[in-house]
């Protein structure tokens, strides 16, 4: 591990000692090729896990999200280019810095064995990206969407620090690869649900479940593109895995205690797919897209079968990817408009065709057209839910109408129809943000050809 | 009624006052039927032009055309040399190594959970008694391209099981969960 971690680090100095016009040549090069090397995690033989050292390791669940961890940074750099332009060097830098740091943090909590180093690791991710959200967003409702964010993470992840002190000692150790191997059930009292929910909150909040989710458009809408990519892509599927991992030693209480949540997630994904088809603001109608597609994962790590995990898994994957597109579509008729309203950047298909084809790329992907590994994530989850309960159907059914419908509404909004009087001076397209979709979309259809790397270690 | 139609003459009139520039009079008018008020502008004279910058969130003024100075920017810096060595450095790292050498490794990375069924089949296979030419047949099906490299693994593996084998007195239930747990 250290040699993607070492280089991550080192990410740092490269920065702060590049000359001024060779800063985001340096940082992108070399971003990239810490993608590459973490590509060899994901060989992995054994049936258990990588176990690099006693504080790192890597497993089928892991490996795909630190690949995509890595790959997201490059293209992060690459996001910001633009509107990093006109500020001074030394901000320039420490936006890197700040993005290496969260890089660095997030690289370390998917492979982290002990669970406190986990969650110290979890909540350190938290810092540069409330800087990042506080210190670039545009708009002055950034201070309140970083509260938001910060304190509804805090909230949540407290309660889990004292569970994770009463399991240490309950257990001995947390070491992951050790507590997979405890077989003992957890006894049947109060405190022992109280445990339980003290938890999974924190991943629930961070997912984020319907009902605790309201930090999510803040964050989402305030933040620069790049906080925008890195919440979406990388930082809700922490919640996902935390949960994915944590459940191991939850049973037998997982089996009722689960019900709330699932019923939580199984409304708000209709509710937040719903809420899509009203909104104005596009980046707002992405957040709340990624709290449906994060609902289906809930549903799946709550319900435990190994096709939804696998569903969970892959859903995870493909939503970080394509969520990820969507904001850098976004940012792209942003730094163009000045304006997140969608209906005032309408009829772009005949100003910017290629760019169009992009959108749609992203608006087909985010309604899981196959065969893309959107739709192999959501056809896992839906077929794992409706043998847990047959009447999950008539949700996940609706989930799915309800995507495809504000996906397209979205699409038609912003490239069908007469464009405006005030954007038929818009600059064209550049190579970088042509280049930032094709880097988005290749790795997406590429993993429509071999999925199974990305299907769990139930698979 | 009468109300209602002084309330729309009024408003025409106010209107009126806006676009053409007549100083509006401080007129307020409330209706006493219903709660419907019509008061002037604040604004005295002509309305001002409609907005052109102010409806966006982020307005900035300064924004800058990289086509104007570097009709062939490709959107990464103001500095034409940069902004080429910026896109090469992209094309060459994100497309050629990554995206081309990380596939082609992905591609190629052996297909663990198949092989790990295979080793099943032949362990359960061999604990059930089958011959080496069964065994073989199994190897076979599936990798018949390596015949040579099959015949001599099947062989050698099939004689040191054998000779363990013929040493071991197991009934049904213990090579069954033997070969399970072999696995």
């Amino acid at each position: 591990m250290l040699k993607i971690i070492i280089p991550t680090i080192m990410l740092m100095p490269l920065t702060w000692l590049s000359k001024k016009n060779m800063i985001w040549i340096n940082t992108t090069t070399y971003s990239l090729l810490i993608s590459l090397i973490s590509l060899s995690l994901l060989n992995q033989p054994s049936n258990n896990s990588l176990n690099f050292s006693l504080m790192f390791f890597s497993d089928p669940l892991s490996a795909p999200l630190l690949v995509l961890t890595t790959w997201l940074l490059p293209l992060m750099l690459m996001a910001s280019q633009h509107h990093l332009s006109k500020e001074p060097l030394i901000r320039k830098k420490l936006y890197i810095t700040m993005l290496t740091m969260l890089q660095t943090f997030l690289i370390m909590t998917f492979t982290a064995t002990e669970l406190i180093s986990f969650y110290i690791l979890f909540e350190a991710t938290l810092v540069p990206t409330l800087i990042i959200i506080t210190r670039w967003g545009n708009q002055t409702e950034r201070l309140n969407a970083g509260l938001y964010f910060l304190f509804y993470t805090l909230m949540g992840s407290l309660p889990l620090l004292v569970a994770l002190i009463s399991i240490q000692n309950l257990t001995g150790s947390l070491n992951f690869l050790l507590i997979q191997y405890w077989n003992q059930a957890l006894p049947d009292s109060w405190s022992n649900i109280f445990l339980w929910l003290a938890c999974m909150m924190a991943f629930m909040v961070k997912m984020p479940l319907y009902g605790l989710h309201l930090w999510l458009p803040k964050a989402h809408v305030e933040a620069p593109i790049a906080g925008s990519m890195v919440l979406a892509a990388i930082l809700l599927k922490l919640g996902g895995y935390g949960m994915l991992r944590i459940t191991t030693m939850l049973n037998p209480q997982t089996s009722f205690m689960a019900y709330p949540f699932l019923m939580l997630s199984l409304w708000g994904m209709i509710m937040t797919s719903s809420i899509c088809l009203r909104q104005t603001d596009l980046k707002s109608l992405i957040a709340y897209s990624s709290v449906s597609h994060m609902a289906l994962v809930i549903v799946a790590v709550l319900i435990q079968t190994p096709w939804s995990y696998m569903g969970a898994t892959a859903l995870m994957i493909a939503h970080g990817l394509t969520s990820s597109m969507l904001f850098c579509l976004a940012n792209s008729n942003y730094e163009r408009t000045h304006s997140r309203t969608m209906i005032l950047a309408r009829g772009l298909q005949t100003l910017l065709p290629l760019m169009a084809a992009w959108w749609l790329l992203a608006s087909l992907t985010n309604l899981a057209l196959p065969p893309s590994i959107n739709l192999i994530g959501e056809l896992f989850v839906v077929m794992s839910s409706f043998s847990w309960s047959n009447i999950t159907i008539i949700l996940m059914g609706a989930n799915i109408t309800i995507t495809a419908l504000y996906s397209l509404y979205m699409l038609i909004t912003t490239q069908r129809g007469k464009y405006t009087h005030h954007i038929n001076n818009i600059k064209p397209s550049f190579t970088r943000e042509n280049a930032l979709m094709a880097l988005h979309m290749t790795p997406l259809l590429l993993l429509s050809l071999n999925p199974k790397i990305i299907l769990g270690f139930t698979y | 009624m009468a109300a209602g139609l002084l309330g729309l003459c009024t408003r025409r009139l106010l209107a009126a006052a806006a676009t053409r520039g007549i100083p509006a009079a401080r007129v307020r008018w409330e209706s006493s039927s219903s709660r419907a008020v019509i008061a002037p502008s604040a604004v005295v004279g002509k309305r001002g032009p409609e907005p052109t910058t102010r409806w966006q969130e982020d307005p900035d003024t300064e924004d800058e055309n990289l086509y104007e100075k570097n009709p062939d920017s490709h959107g990464y810096d103001k500095d034409p040399a940069v902004d080429l060595w910026n896109m090469r450095v992209v094309f060459f790292f994100g497309f050629s190594i990554v995206l081309v050498l990380g596939s082609t490794f992905v591609a190629y990375l052996p297909d663990y959970r198949w092989s790990r069924n295979l080793l099943a089949l032949a362990v359960f296979a061999f604990f059930q008694g089958a011959s080496p030419r069964s065994l073989h047949s199994v190897f076979m099906f599936y990798y018949p391209s390596h015949h040579t490299e099959n015949c001599w693994c099947v062989c050698l593996s099939c004689c040191v099981m054998s000779s363990q084998r013929d040493h071991l007195d197991l009934n049904a239930a213990q090579i069954e969960d033997r070969s399970k747990r072999a696995v």
